[in-house]
């Protein structure tokens, strides 16, 4: 309608155009005045701008957010409006998957020998191999001359096996012995101090003005210096001991 | 992000009212974006020019979409049905204010624009078209006004026109023609050529 007014003038229009729009316009003018209401009308019309505010959007966005609240994670995994190759689930699939093949394949390349370009490595284990086989046949031929002086007097052999085991049964006599005494001298200075002590303590107290502390400290002492005598008689023993060993003969 | 999503522009309004229905707020947005303004406008004029009323009808309107999103057939045009409800939304509201008017003091302070006794001079200062228009469309018949809007600001054809007002469309035609023609003739100061 509004382009046959718009682009056609009265005398332009068909007879069945006219007869359509009879309850429009009759004459001339009124034609006229219609095309001109048009003409202004459209211009108004563009002038016409409604913005909606922006808070009527916000609390439609929460009454939105308060109707269908977060979806669950499954179907956001799986959403039925997009195509199946933009599914999450997929892409992260997808992106597994190359990063174990990208993986897998680097850890095959370096696990290969580089045969080419290890000539001097090889040269070297060679050389390490040669010098190892050698040591391994000279300790054989002392092992083995060794071997041919005890085969050659057994008796001999069986006496300096009994002499070290006879030194260390002697040292560790003499290390239980020790230890045995140690105990027991602990044991008895102890009793001794205690008694004395406590002896101490009940008849002279008040008069001593001793502390039980101070009294404690040098029955401490004491023991301390014995346990240090018999580190010392332990270690002279010891080092006697090694002397003998020493000055064993060796057949 | 363009690349993984998929744009809505180019959707059917049906279709992301569907989507709208599953949840999806993207579709609300575009539908909004599509209709919004042009509501607002539709009820501008049609209810009286007040803004505030006209913003709060489109607030309603889009209310009832989000939370009865099935009232919605989809056979049907998305526009038409749209139109529909905020044509029932102004009529609802006529009636309301017709029982206010004859509970108060009578007046109807919106129709007072229409009155004939207003200020001479004013009426001379008022030649802008714009305002004019709107005062003689204000005068109109609700459902001239309500038609001629539709057709003309709106863009709907006389057949969804129809639709949206379960009136017939031969109906439809003759109430948009009474209101052009009435328009026009009290417009027609405007054409210089009538001058």
């Amino acid at each position: 309608m509004l382009e046959i007014i718009n682009l056609k003038s009265f005398s332009e229009l068909t007879e069945a155009e006219k007869n359509e729009f009879r309850e429009l316009f009759s004459s001339e003018e009124e034609f006229e005045a219609l095309k001109q209401f048009y003409g202004n009308f459209e211009g108004y019309k563009k002038s016409q701008n409604y913005s909606t505010h922006y808070m009527t959007k916000g609390s439609l966005d929460e009454l939105f957010a308060s109707e269908y609240p977060n979806q669950g994670i499954v179907k956001r995994l799986f959403p039925s409006n997009k195509p199946f190759y933009m599914n999450p689930i997929l892409q992260i699939a997808a992106a597994i998957l190359v990063v174990l093949l990208v993986y897998n394949f680097n850890r095959e390349e370096n696990e290969k020998p580089q045969l080419a370009s290890d000539t001097k490595l090889r040269n070297n284990v060679k050389k390490v191999q040669k010098i190892i086989q050698q040591e391994s046949e000279g300790s054989d031929t002392s092992e083995s001359k060794s071997n041919s002086t005890n085969s050659r007097n057994p008796l001999k052999l069986d006496n300096t096996s009994l002499l070290a085991s006879n030194q260390r049964a002697f040292a560790s006599s003499m290390n239980k012995e020790s230890a045995m005494e140690d105990r027991k001298l602990y044991k008895d200075l102890n009793d001794q101090e205690h008694s004395s002590s406590t002896s101490l303590i009940s008849t002279n107290a008040s008069l001593a003005g001793v502390s039980i502390e101070s009294d404690n400290y040098f029955t401490n002492d004491r023991i301390l210096l014995k346990s240090e005598e018999r580190k010392s008689t332990r270690k002279a023993v010891n080092n006697q001991l090694d002397l003998l060993d020493l000055l064993t003969p060796i057949y | 992000m363009a690349l993984f999503r998929p744009s809505y522009h180019s959707e059917t309004d049906e279709k992301l009212m569907r989507l709208m229905s599953q949840g999806d707020k993207r579709a609300f947005d575009e539908i909004y974006k599509r209709y919004a303004n042009g509501l607002k406008g539709y009820f501008m004029r049609m209810l009286w020019r007040d803004e505030v009323k006209a913003e709060d009808f489109v607030h309603d309107l889009f209310v009832k979409v989000i939370k009865n999103p099935s009232s919605f057939d989809d056979t049907r045009s998305f526009k038409t049905w749209i139109y529909s409800v905020a044509c029932n939304m102004c009529k609802n509201e006529y009636k309301k204010q017709e029982v206010r008017k004859n509970t108060t003091t009578g007046i109807d302070q919106f129709y007072s624009i229409s009155d004939k006794g207003v200020n001479v001079l004013n009426e001379v200062e008022l030649n802008h078209f714009g305002e004019e228009f709107e005062k003689h469309l204000s005068n109109l018949k609700q459902e001239h006004k309500e038609v001629f809007s539709m057709r003309h600001f709106d863009g709907l054809s006389i057949k969804e026109i129809a639709e949206a007002t379960n009136v017939n469309e031969g109906t439809i035609k003759s109430r948009l023609f009474y209101a052009t023609k009435c328009l026009a003739e009290k417009l027609k100061e405007f054409n210089p050529v009538m001058q």
